[in-house]
């Protein structure tokens, strides 16, 4: 007859080895299959949703750079999209190219009502143009680095430069230019942050990378 | 038998006794130490591998062809074949100069905007690949800037994405560990410029290499 003793020390060693099983599936390195996947032949037939990276000139995610780096910095009020047409210089060539089909890079244009002023002095309601957006070929907006499209109604917190041809207040960086913002709390922090950053802003310019 | 020896002898039946939630206690306490290891494991962000999910197409032969419309980046480009195809094991990034309509990708003509801080833009999605420069932070840099970034792009071609979040603090990360790295600000504050660096390599092995 089995030892109590013996049972337990059997319970105890399967427990264990389920534990390791476990462990080990959950922490050990998972095949990257995206990266290894078969990659298409080179047929250019595959127009699947966009994928965009975007190099950075400099740390977006510090409130210093991104409000050196504006002309505004203010929180609005989306009001409407009143616009979308292709990334500004990007070449559209036409279909006979050797360039092949147009550049799909897209921005919208959005109305917005100034609420609060950080940065700059601006009045009433500006026009504010961010990149991504609707493009012919795919249901789903082209969105840069996930940066959601405005929305109307939505508040936000902006870094811009003023694009004096095209006429608007351009977003200076995906996510890090417009920033959501959800209730009065929210607010006053946002504000309270950027105002302190404003204090401090690090002026950037592309003489940096000479 | 006397009447203590007959106690003793029943407590230590007793306190031997196969109690039926002994294991399952045992059990459980240990499971809790496990999660609790698992939990700390999670968190500790082991290095890992940074893809894009959109493998790039590839000719017959396996290599990555390259056509460059830029009018002002192509010999930057050429160059910076040079670090990938240093890695072990294929694909081989090579330049088409001819027009090569089975090219997986092309360095597009170069845009110009002031109102961005966007140095250069990756995109697929739309065969070929594409990458854009803005000129504003290229056109007047210094060489070593256009190869970390024309390298930087490169990689995105090869399936890389980003080697780290931005915003944790690591100002020099890039400096020690990857071209991948998303910001040109950091590179400019670098002692040491590398192009390919360790941790391109660590991915570059998972995803395409031999050692």
């Amino acid at each position: 007859m089995i030892s109590f003793r013996a049972k337990l020390v059997v319970a105890v060693v399967a427990v264990i080895l389920v534990e390791l099983v476990l462990i080990y599936s959950a922490v050990a390195p998972q095949p990257h299959e995206s990266a290894v996947a078969q990659p298409s032949a080179s047929g250019h037939d595959h127009q699947g949703p966009a994928v965009i990276e975007t190099l950075h000139a400099f740390d977006v995610a510090d409130e210093k750079q991104i409000v050196g780096f504006a002309d505004n910095v203010f929180v609005g009020r989306v009001e409407e999209k009143v616009g979308n047409k292709p990334m500004k210089g990007v070449v559209r060539a036409d279909a006979n190219s050797p360039e092949g089909p147009p550049a799909f890079m897209p921005e919208t244009q959005f109305s917005v009502e100034v609420l609060d002023n950080i940065k700059g002095s601006l009045q009433g309601t500006v026009t504010v143009s961010q990149v991504g957006g609707d493009v012919d070929f795919q249901d789903a907006p082209v969105k840069i680095e996930n940066d959601p499209i405005m929305r109307a109604g939505e508040t936000v917190l902006f870094a811009t430069r003023y694009d004096e041809k095209a006429g608007h207040h351009q977003v200076v960086s995906p996510k890090f230019g417009d920033v959501r913002i959800e209730g009065a709390a929210e607010r006053a922090r946002v504000v309270e942050t950027f105002e302190a950053a404003k204090e401090n802003q690090v002026d950037l310019s592309p003489e940096l990378a000479e | 038998m006397d009447h203590f020896a007959a106690r003793s002898d029943e407590a230590s039946r007793v306190s031997s006794a196969p109690w039926p939630g002994t294991v399952l206690l045992l059990g459980l306490s240990m499971l809790a130490a496990m999660l609790a290891i698992v939990v700390v494991l999670a968190d500790a962000k082991p290095a890992s591998a940074h893809f894009n999910g959109s493998p790039p197409s590839r000719a017959s032969n396996g290599n990555i062809i390259v056509r460059c419309f830029s009018n002002n980046y192509c010999g930057t480009y050429d160059w910076s074949r040079g670090p990938w195809n240093n890695q072990p094991g294929t694909p081989s990034v090579v330049a088409d100069t001819s027009t090569n309509p089975a090219a997986s990708l092309w360095i597009a003509e170069d845009y110009y905007d002031s109102t961005v801080e966007t140095v250069a833009y990756w995109s697929a999605g739309y065969d070929p690949d594409r990458i854009y420069n803005n000129n504003y932070w290229m056109k007047g840099a210094a060489s070593t800037y256009k190869h970390v970034v024309s390298t930087h792009e490169l990689g995105h071609s090869l399936g890389f994405a980003h080697a780290s979040y931005m915003g944790e603090g690591d100002t020099y990360n890039y400096c020690r560990k990857a071209v991948m790295y998303p910001n040109t600000y950091s590179a400019t504050q670098c002692d040491q410029v590398g192009y390919v660096m360790p941790h391109d390599q660590e991915d570059w092995v998972i995803a395409w290499g031999t050692t």
